[in-house]
């Protein structure tokens, strides 16, 4: 949060340097009252930011899918292909870790334009998503 | 004043065009998304003319607009799905 | 003059980009299909605007908070439009799950496709 805040302020005065610990601590403060009201918490694990590596291109590749489409609509009139699908998914349990699990696999895969995350279903352990372009076989 | 931003500016302002057409004869949803993405563009042309007008100071309101944007969409998106 | 040619062809990727994404929120069907439109503009544009105002002045103060913008743009915005397809769902038919039945359009299993 501080170093943010000097981010933003550019400079290193004593006094923007108290003005910004200040908002830190409110902003903290805030932060983990929502998180105790919520009963949520997360915990990270380093080895889920990996797939992380592959989003660019993934969202290059969903950008030509996507231009594709629009530009087939615009020109020829065709609708894409747009379908909501169920990809396997596992829900985990309710422990931070779940949770953080959950949120970055939510976060990854609405990334890139092709596909939306709904939700996870904790029943069926599937991800319900939507994509405006969905090919005919999903595997 | 570096001209290419403030020209890249202006064309993205015209962006917003068909975006204010949905957002005014849309369904209710889909005027959602044309908010959503004119405060995506609007966030951009801050930034734009901050660098094209070479006015340091400029550059802090595009930054606290992506957040209030990003925080004014989630509080539409909430109450459409729950109360409205 | 190198770097004005690359950051006047990083400027004219993100405006072609967001222009293309607004005629798509313009002449898509649904509302559905309209937010797959708003990602370009929300992470793919700002980015290039970002990287070309680096590559105009440099690593200074003004390339930082530009690069802050878009750091929040890119992580908020799957949530935001994971938030508003979901929304646009329960509006629609009371869950976001896919439900059986031939009203609801029928539940797929293993990747088929529900229209």
């Amino acid at each position: 949060m501080m170093s943010f805040w000097v981010m933003l302020d550019d400079s290193i005065n004593t006094d923007e340097l108290l003005a910004g610990a200040g908002a830190a601590v409110l902003a903290a403060f805030f932060a983990e009252l929502v998180t105790y009201q919520a009963a949520t918490r997360f915990r990270m694990r380093i080895g889920w930011l990996v797939p992380a590596f592959s989003l660019p291109g993934q969202v290059v590749r969903d950008m030509v899918i996507v231009y594709h489409a629009l530009w087939r609509r615009v020109a020829h009139g065709v609708q894409p292909p747009s379908a909501f699908l169920e990809l396997p998914a596992r829900f985990g349990d309710d422990r931070p870790e779940g949770l953080t699990r959950r949120t970055l696999l939510v976060g990854g895969t609405s990334l890139a334009p092709n596909t939306f995350v709904l939700g996870i279903d904790r029943d069926r352990d599937v991800m319900v998503v939507h994509r405006l372009v969905a090919e005919e076989k999903e595997s | 004043m570096v001209m290419a931003f403030v020209a890249a500016a202006i064309a993205m302002l015209v962006a917003l065009i068909p975006a204010g057409i949905v957002l005014y004869r849309g369904e209710l949803m889909a005027s959602v998304v044309a908010y959503e993405f004119i405060t995506s563009v609007v966030v951009m042309v801050l930034a734009l003319l901050a660098q094209g007008f070479q006015r340091p100071s400029l550059f802090e309101l595009p930054v606290v607009l992506a957040v209030l944007l990003f925080g004014s969409a989630l509080v539409f998106v909430r109450a459409l799905e729950r109360w409205l | 003059m190198a770097r004005q040619v690359v950051a006047d062809i990083l400027l004219g990727l993100a405006v072609v980009t967001t222009l293309g994404a607004s005629v798509g929120v313009l002449v898509m069907r649904d509302a559905y299909q309209k937010l797959h439109f708003v990602t370009p503009a929300a992470v793919v544009a700002p980015l290039l605007v970002a990287l070309a105002i680096f590559v105009q002045m440099g690593l200074v103060e003004n390339t930082g908070e530009t690069f802050l913008a878009l750091l929040f743009m890119v992580i908020a915005g799957p949530y935001l439009s994971h938030a508003t397809i979901r929304a646009i769902r329960v509006r629609e038919t009371g869950d976001w799950r896919l439900r059986e039945g031939p009203g609801d359009g029928g539940r797929t299993a293993g990747g088929e496709k529900e229209q």
